[in-house]
């Protein structure tokens, strides 16, 4: 054979080596993204690196460091209404729909949430426990955190958004916990934002949904904790819009309320630590523990663009199913959501609530260690 | 050479490449894989659940342009390798719009993929919720960038392939 074609045909095989080679990288590469992506999530596998609210540190924070709050403090009582964001009753279509915002529960509409029976939540929490809701519950991590201690009782702290989706969901959740160690006298119709699927939510007071602000306070009373509630707000019509954190800061701090002061300080310090940093809302706390997400994520099935049944339901739909959650799975999803965010609690003041007796919430406390 | 006949020279060989079943197969798996790499980025974020507040033909087109582009990168790779000319294709590119459209359509009010990122390299709490804010209130136009980036580096592309195929091959030991 001549030396040239010789050459050639090693230069071919060589090139169809390479080529191979080629191919062979880009699967590679593209299970390697995949595997990159899924360790960046896990948080427990990723390097625990500090990062300080103002600066870049890369030490760890220990746990003992951070600031220890036993306040003594009045809770913000909201207002009933809001001149500039009132009450709409016109029907609107679903997905872009305002109907009864701002509205205020009735009494047989409340009574749903403060009045729930305990075998809802036991029924919800066995299933739970059976691992009947897959995904859609107790899909973030509780985080341990010392207590932010207000009048001698632990705390529940809620930052979330109004315009948010997630929030949206979750707010029937928390209610619904919420109710088990004391009660609301009012709640309100809300939604989340029009781009964020406009769901028929609850709001803890009056939301300024017209306004790029925050809401503050809440009608809940309870002998066994507090709830400091700050929910953002942006024009509801928009999607969903978060004010940055230090605009956040200046509004809770013109509150000049004590708790509600001490208790962002408590998140911007726990936010040093990647485990319990804000991650967006709702970012909770529950007495001992913290969640940087969702604990309850039914919005039902998608059914279109974007669209979810949650989107096309009405309160009164959602409150129904809420009455009796037997043959509904948002329902027992939330009721199932509420007993995690229970047993929390329960964890959180040594179980001394009547409610800290069901045994699902027993079983879910030993289940998942709080 | 005249804009029009360039422009006809990417529209051969676009026809070139998708007239090889190899090239649309390659094409089709390359499109599916970005689509699950989205809605695992998704789905990771959203507690296991696929949950998005874009309509999906964002998804869908930005896994096909990202796929067009990677087919066009796998072509030009091919076809620098047969003529023996060294040339870097634009496949990575597509990569990492579908990365960053599937955290950008991810990213909602929460948004533990974007924010796990951004607190690891060393961005404060006020980076992190100005970026969250930022990034779920403009979606739509960030994934349009994305697909736009993509679809003009496919034409970028096209233009370098026929350039690269106009080279004559290097003959070495001459």
């Amino acid at each position: 054979m001549p030396k040239n074609r010789r050459i050639k045909k090693r230069q071919t095989e060589t090139s169809k080596r390479f080529v191979r080679l080629c191919y062979l990288a880009i699967a590679i590469s593209m299970i390697a993204l995949i595997i990159s992506s899924y360790s960046l999530l896990t948080k427990g596998e990723i390097v625990y690196k500090t990062v300080y609210i103002n600066g870049t540190g890369s030490s760890a924070l220990p746990k003992a460091s951070y600031a220890k709050y036993n306040i003594t403090s009045s809770l913000i009582t909201p207002l009933y209404y809001l001149p500039n964001d009132p009450p709409i009753t016109t029907n609107m279509t679903f997905g872009q729909r305002l109907t009864g915002i701002n509205t205020q529960l009735n009494s047989s509409e409340l009574s749903i949430i403060n009045n729930a029976p305990d075998s809802y939540f036991e029924k919800a929490g066995a299933m739970y426990l059976n691992g009947t809701f897959g995904n859609l519950v107790g899909g973030v991590t509780a985080n341990k955190v010392p207590p932010f201690i207000v009048n001698g009782k632990p705390s529940v702290i809620y930052l979330g958004s109004i315009t948010c989706f997630f929030c949206g969901e979750n707010r029937w959740a928390m209610a619904l916990a919420l109710s088990r160690f004391g009660n609301f006298s009012a709640l309100f119709k809300g939604y989340s934002s029009f781009g964020d699927s406009n769901f028929p939510t609850l709001y803890w007071a009056p939301g300024r949904y017209n306004q790029s602000s925050d809401d503050f306070g809440s009608f809940y009373n309870s002998k066994y904790l507090n709830f400091i509630a700050i929910d953002d707000t942006h024009p509801i019509r928009g999607g969903f819009a978060l004010n940055p954190i230090s605009i956040i800061e200046e509004n809770v701090n013109a509150t000049g309320n004590t708790a509600y002061i001490d208790s962002f300080s408590y998140i911007l310090n726990l936010s040093r630590v990647q485990a319990t940093a804000f991650q967006g809302t709702p970012y909770t706390i529950w007495g001992d523990y913290q969640l940087g997400g969702a604990d309850a994520v039914d919005v039902g099935n998608s059914i279109g663009n974007n669209e979810y049944q949650l989107t096309n339901m009405t309160h009164a739909e959602v409150l129904a199913q809420l009455s009796n959650p037997n043959n509904s799975s948002f329902g027992l999803v939330e009721y199932a959501a509420a007993d995690l965010y229970v047993a929390m609690i329960c964890s959180s003041i040594n179980n001394n609530a009547p409610v800290c007796s069901l045994s699902s919430i027993k079983a879910i406390e030993s289940a998942n260690g709080y | 050479m005249p804009k029009n006949a360039q422009n006809k020279m990417r529209y051969i060989f676009l026809k070139r490449i998708f007239s090889s079943p190899i090239m649309v197969l390659a094409f089709a798996v390359i499109a599916i894989l970005y689509y699950f790499l989205i809605h695992f980025l998704i789905t990771v974020s959203s507690h296991g659940l696929f949950l998005i507040t874009l309509p999906s033909y964002f998804i869908y087109m930005l896994s096909l342009t990202s796929s067009l582009l990677m087919t066009i990168s796998i072509y030009q790779i091919h076809i620098s390798l047969k003529n023996r000319i060294l040339a870097v294709g634009e496949g990575a590119t597509s990569a990492i719009t579908t990365i960053a459209g599937g955290l950008i359509t991810s990213c909602g009010c929460s948004s533990p993929i974007l924010s796990t990122i951004l607190y690891g390299i060393g961005v404060n709490i006020i980076g992190v919720s100005g970026a969250i804010s930022f990034v779920a209130s403009n979606q739509e136009w960030l994934i349009g960038i994305a697909i736009l980036a993509n679809l003009i580096l496919s034409y970028y592309s096209l233009g370098k392939l026929y350039r690269l195929h106009a080279k004559k091959p290097k003959e070495k030991g001459r």
